[in-house]
């Protein structure tokens, strides 16, 4: 029953369309997309289908050649000549026409590195930068003049606050979401730095990072479009107090006028039994995460969708928005 | 005893409509191999190929439909998935060479559902795998020239580590 000999295969080849071939392109992951390329010319034509290239997740990156490296000095010399190619490579596939872009957690990136991408990716609305990766003031400046259409960025501590904000202020000028994460600490001259810059600001996630009672405030008072800040675990703390403890649900509600709660994504739960993702999936203890495993996680998903790197962000049921908590207390 | 009698005869009475009126409606497909199937006409709506061509020439009953692209063996691995609405489980039952004709059939008859199905399942089965396997797998004739195989190994290390057994 099996068509087996040559002449079968040969039509059987032929029939492979290149419309089937996309639809199995877009179940595979940009490792194997990449590879699928190499295959033959057929397939390398269909794998350049801009239907595959609007959302390029790099987060997905599997292959040992780019696993993480043990610290960074080995990191800038294992990411180095192979990131470069793969970079060019399925850059080259998405023909410029990629609008939201993941970089790879683990993945050290450099200064050349980022540009190269940047001249690649112009019609680029969203980027989620890594969390390895060292970039200079020059390196961001370009990035931002080539990313002129940037609607979304999550900032990592990979790119100094002092760096990207005035580049964002300077040439980004349609920010509505930013989600600081990793590494960062929202401190009041950041959130300074989001009214001056970024002031279209709609979204904004510190999810599980320190932040300054102060700049919480600064942000919910004068960004006048804000409409949501995740605060899910943040630690939350009073700068002016010399003592280092969280600012809890009862400190939030005397220090922020009640049309400022109402913007707030709150959860109560300490490390399980809240209703927020963290409490919800758990962490990603695994080895292969280690040591970043808990901190990837906080950077992957995020309670507002749109800040969430996609994979894996299901969002519990229970009303994520504490407004009536909050106002019939 | 008697009133039980008459409701059973109702029943009967009814399944009987039903089945000729579904006798009324089926299609009959010619496959590659010169088997004629009849089909239910649910079956032939998730067909969409199939669905428009009756749209178009307007007739209910004793449709023959020939199906020179698709063999007995495949279109009866089709019914066998749509019966069981398309599970997991039976994808996976199927061979290498079954599910790339049931895809390629599905996109030539438009069935949606079953084409994610099976473009996702061979998604699976080429995932990590090394260029060779997937040549290899697809049957496929390499058709880059011995210089551009070179030059494409050579700035695409990445490719060619890494990868599951074959």
């Amino acid at each position: 029953m099996h068509r087996s000999n040559s002449g079968g295969r040969k039509e059987q080849n032929d029939r492979l369309l290149y419309e089937i071939l996309v639809t199995i392109f877009a179940s595979l992951n940009i490792v194997d997309l990449a590879a699928a390329s190499l295959v033959c010319k057929t397939w390398n034509k269909a794998c350049r289908d801009p239907s595959l290239w609007h959302k390029l997740d790099l987060s997905t990156l599997t292959s040992y050649c780019f696993n993480t490296p043990p610290n960074k000095i080995g990191a800038y010399r294992r990411s180095s000549s192979k990131i470069t190619q793969f970079l060019k490579h399925v850059l080259s596939l998405s023909n410029g026409n990629t609008t939201c872009l993941i970089f790879n957690y683990y993945v050290y990136i450099t200064d050349e590195q980022l540009i190269m991408v940047a001249e690649r990716t112009r019609k680029l609305k969203r980027v989620v930068l890594p969390k390895t990766g060292d970039f200079s003031r020059a390196g961001v400046n370009s990035a931002m003049t080539l990313w002129r259409g940037l609607e979304s960025i999550t900032i990592t501590s990979a790119v100094p606050g002092h760096y990207i904000f005035p580049a964002l202020g300077r040439y980004c000028n349609n920010i509505t979401e930013m989600k600081f994460s990793c590494g960062c600490i929202f401190e009041e001259k950041h959130a300074e730095a989001m009214v001056k810059y970024t002031p279209k600001l709609k979204m904004l996630s510190i999810r599980s990072i320190p932040a300054s009672m102060k700049a919480l405030q600064c942000v919910l008072r004068f960004l006048e479009h804000l409409k949501m800040v995740n605060v899910c675990h943040s630690f939350i703390r009073d700068t002016s107090d010399r003592r280092l403890y969280g600012l809890g649900f009862d400190d939030l509600r005397n220090c922020l006028s009640p049309l400022s709660l109402g913007k707030l994504i709150y959860c109560e739960g300490y490390l399980e039994g809240g209703w927020c993702l963290r409490c919800q999936n758990g962490h990603d203890n695994s080895r292969s995460r280690q040591p970043y495993g808990p901190l990837e996680d906080v950077w992957r998903e995020d309670e507002i969708t749109s800040l969430a790197t996609g994979n894996h962000n299901i969002l519990p049921s229970r009303t994520p928005l504490w407004i009536n908590r909050f106002r019939t207390n | 005893m008697g009133e039980r009698g008459e409701e059973w005869e109702a029943v009967m009475l009814r399944k009987a409509e039903e089945e000729e009126s579904k006798a009324v409606k089926k299609v009959k497909l010619v496959t590659s191999d010169g088997v004629t199937m009849e089909v239910e006409i649910s079956t032939v709506k998730e067909m969409e190929t199939i669905q428009a061509f009756m749209n178009a020439t307007d007739t209910d009953n004793s449709i023959i439909f020939p199906l020179p692209k698709v063999s007995s063996h495949i279109l009866s691995r089709i019914m066998e998935l749509m019966s069981g609405e398309y599970d997991q489980e039976l994808v996976k039952r199927l061979s290498h060479e079954e599910l790339k004709e049931i895809c390629m059939v599905a996109n030539y008859l438009n069935m949606k559902t079953l084409l994610h199905l099976t473009a996702s399942a061979i998604a699976n089965l080429i995932q990590n795998k090394s260029v060779e396997f997937v040549r290899h797998f697809f049957n496929i004739i390499n058709d880059f020239t011995p210089e551009e195989e070179v030059q494409l190994r050579k700035t695409h290390e990445w490719a060619f580590e890494g990868v599951d057994e074959d």
